[in-house]
């Protein structure tokens, strides 16, 4: 009798445990694209700094920032990792969007964070020949279509003469080599991809323009969350943090490589030869001063009416 | 309809718009996810004003009617065949048995691959998608035709031509103007689907462009352009309808 009691009581009790332990851990769902981008995202998670942090994040995939916002608001996950400029325009439309932490700045110089494609044998070289041609973009109204579209009227083009299509990132290579668009803007791993193909060549660099470092994309909450689970960006931007300092010390290593062909599902060759052309470090504050930028060209192409204080979104994890 | 069966019907639409909008002003609906029917309602007027309709509208409009027409010629061609005779039937059946269930906005992606994101493509798979409903009922308008009438064109050594075309289809035609209608319908859905992931204008496009920068009157707006589209594709099939059917009845 006395046996069993103690018996009993030894699951009881570890059902208990149990049970508070999984309430110490907190899962959160975070809308992805599987680009560069997201690499000390990955990291955090593959080096368990998360984990430490007691957060399970489960990332969902999305085609682009203008998919993941209307998730984030929905509900059906909380946390969207998305582009500055669809931040920007919903923050216009009154979205209660809040930045937690940045995700990719530009480097600068070719080969960056995301270029223009086309086929060698297009005959395509400058923004004039992609009149009335298809250009493919992740979404539209993004960063990377505002972008594609400056270059194009810089470069002797008329932007509005042009068909953006929108193909996900992953799809862009077979998009454009079996001839389905006649030009890409794409981001990388998908971009170094294309370029190790003989057939495809770099058309243009729109982010390298005055060789100036922009901020592309950021981590995004709703305002409610911010002011119910502070607790937990405290904890995401901690995780986050260490995967940023990891992912700009071992970049390049063994481990990096196969953590990035893992999510990317692109050869462990091709990302080796992809990371050897430049030296990635991520950024661990949002340069604030290039989205400025980035919002003048917005108001030129009339995707946003005035500049607004984007300070005033950006909440300082402690 | 009679017009008090209208205002009924009218007046509930009109009450329940009302709910919504005081439920997007009460607060109890995110304005980011709908905005006031009142708002959408400035949003279209505005529209409609600027002009900005009538471009969209026709490009769907234009692919949606020639997809159609293509598959009212082939159903019913092809319908009239395998309705008369049996052995065309066979050879035909077990290919549309396997390719009509498959819903045809699932062939959009296969479809892309061979033939891009044009117009070309779209008038495909807007004439496939119409093509099996049509098919279906015309066969069905062909054999269930009364054997007396058609022993009685015999009887008066009818030519096969004048056979089809005065006795046969007019006899089938109620049956094909059914099926007809349900193509119609079918149609649309694939006509805006194809805008959607095709991205090179329409009405479709529109929605999902307005979606992608965050204005939600807007993008309402278009949704109801839509559904004025397919009210007006009502209406008019409804006439061509009665007018076809008084001509059958005289013809046959």
């Amino acid at each position: 009798m006395l046996r069993r009691s103690v018996f009993f009581a030894i699951i009881l009790l570890q059902a208990l445990v149990t049970q508070v332990h999984a309430a110490e851990k907190t899962a959160l769902r975070v809308s992805l694209i599987p680009i560069f981008d997201i690499i000390p995202f990955q990291a955090a998670q593959t080096q368990g700094y998360f984990a430490d942090q007691n957060l399970t994040l489960d990332g969902t995939p999305s085609q682009g920032g203008a998919q993941g916002i209307p998730a984030l608001l929905a509900g059906s996950v909380q946390i969207a990792f998305t582009n500055v400029v669809s931040v920007l325009q919903g923050l216009e439309r009154g979205l209660p969007l809040r930045i937690i932490a940045p995700a990719q700045e530009t480097i600068g110089t070719p080969p960056d964070s995301a270029g223009l494609v086309t086929l060698a044998a297009s005959g395509i070289t400058s923004g004039a020949d992609l009149s009335g041609k298809r250009v493919g973009v992740n979404t539209r109204n993004n960063i990377i279509w505002l972008y594609a579209r400056s270059w194009i009227d810089q470069n002797g083009g008329d932007s509005r003469a042009v068909n953006f299509v929108e193909v996900p990132f992953p799809q862009m290579p077979d998009a454009l080599l079996n001839g389905r668009i006649d030009a890409a803007m794409v981001s990388q791993p998908y971009l170094g991809d294309l370029l190790q193909d003989k057939a495809v060549k770099a058309l243009g660099w729109p982010y390298s323009a005055g060789g100036l470092r922009t901020a592309t994309s950021v981590y995004v909450v709703t305002e409610r969350f911010t002011a119910e689970h502070p607790e937990l960006i405290s904890a995401f931007v901690a995780g986050l943090r260490k995967g940023i300092a990891w992912s700009n010390e071992n970049f390049g290593s063994d481990a990096y490589i196969s953590m990035v062909s893992g999510y990317t599902s692109i050869e462990p060759e091709k990302i080796k030869a992809i990371v050897k052309q430049a030296r990635w470090k991520f950024p661990d504050v949002v340069n604030v001063e290039s989205v400025r930028r980035t919002m003048e060209l917005m108001i030129h192409y009339g995707t946003l009416k005035a500049p607004i204080d984007i300070n005033a979104a950006i909440i300082a994890a402690r | 309809m009679s017009r008090y069966a209208f205002l009924v019907g009218g007046g509930f639409v009109v009450i329940l718009l009302a709910c919504a909008e005081m439920a997007v002003r009460g607060g109890f609906v995110s304005p980011y996810m709908a905005p006031a029917p009142s708002q959408v309602a400035l949003t279209l007027a505005s529209m409609f004003s600027e002009g900005r309709v009538l471009a969209p509208l026709g490009q769907t409009l234009g692919l949606l009617l020639a997809g159609f027409t293509l598959a009212c010629v082939l159903g019913i061609a092809l319908g009239l065949a395998m309705g008369a005779d049996e052995r065309v039937y066979n050879l035909f059946d077990p290919l549309v048995e396997i390719i009509r269930p498959i819903p045809k906005p699932a062939l959009i992606p296969p479809l892309m691959l061979f033939l891009g994101f044009g117009a070309e493509m779209k008038i495909v798979i807007i004439t496939m998608a119409a093509f099996f409903p049509i098919l279906i009922n015309t066969i069905g308008g062909v054999k269930t035709i009364d054997p007396v009438v058609l022993q009685t064109a015999r009887t008066f050594r009818v030519g096969p031509a004048r056979t089809i075309f005065q006795v046969i289809l007019p006899s089938a035609t109620p049956m094909i103007l059914a099926g007809a209608r349900v193509a119609l319908g079918l149609a649309l859905v694939v006509a805006i689907l194809g805008d959607m992931l095709a991205s090179n204008g329409g009405l479709g496009f529109e929605i999902v462009d307005m979606q992608r920068a965050f204005m939600l009157p807007e993008m309402y707006a278009w949704v109801v352009v839509v559904s004025l589209l397919g009210l007006l594709q009502a209406f008019l099939f409804h006439r061509l309808e009665s007018w076809l059917t008084f001509w059958a009845r005289n013809n046959a």
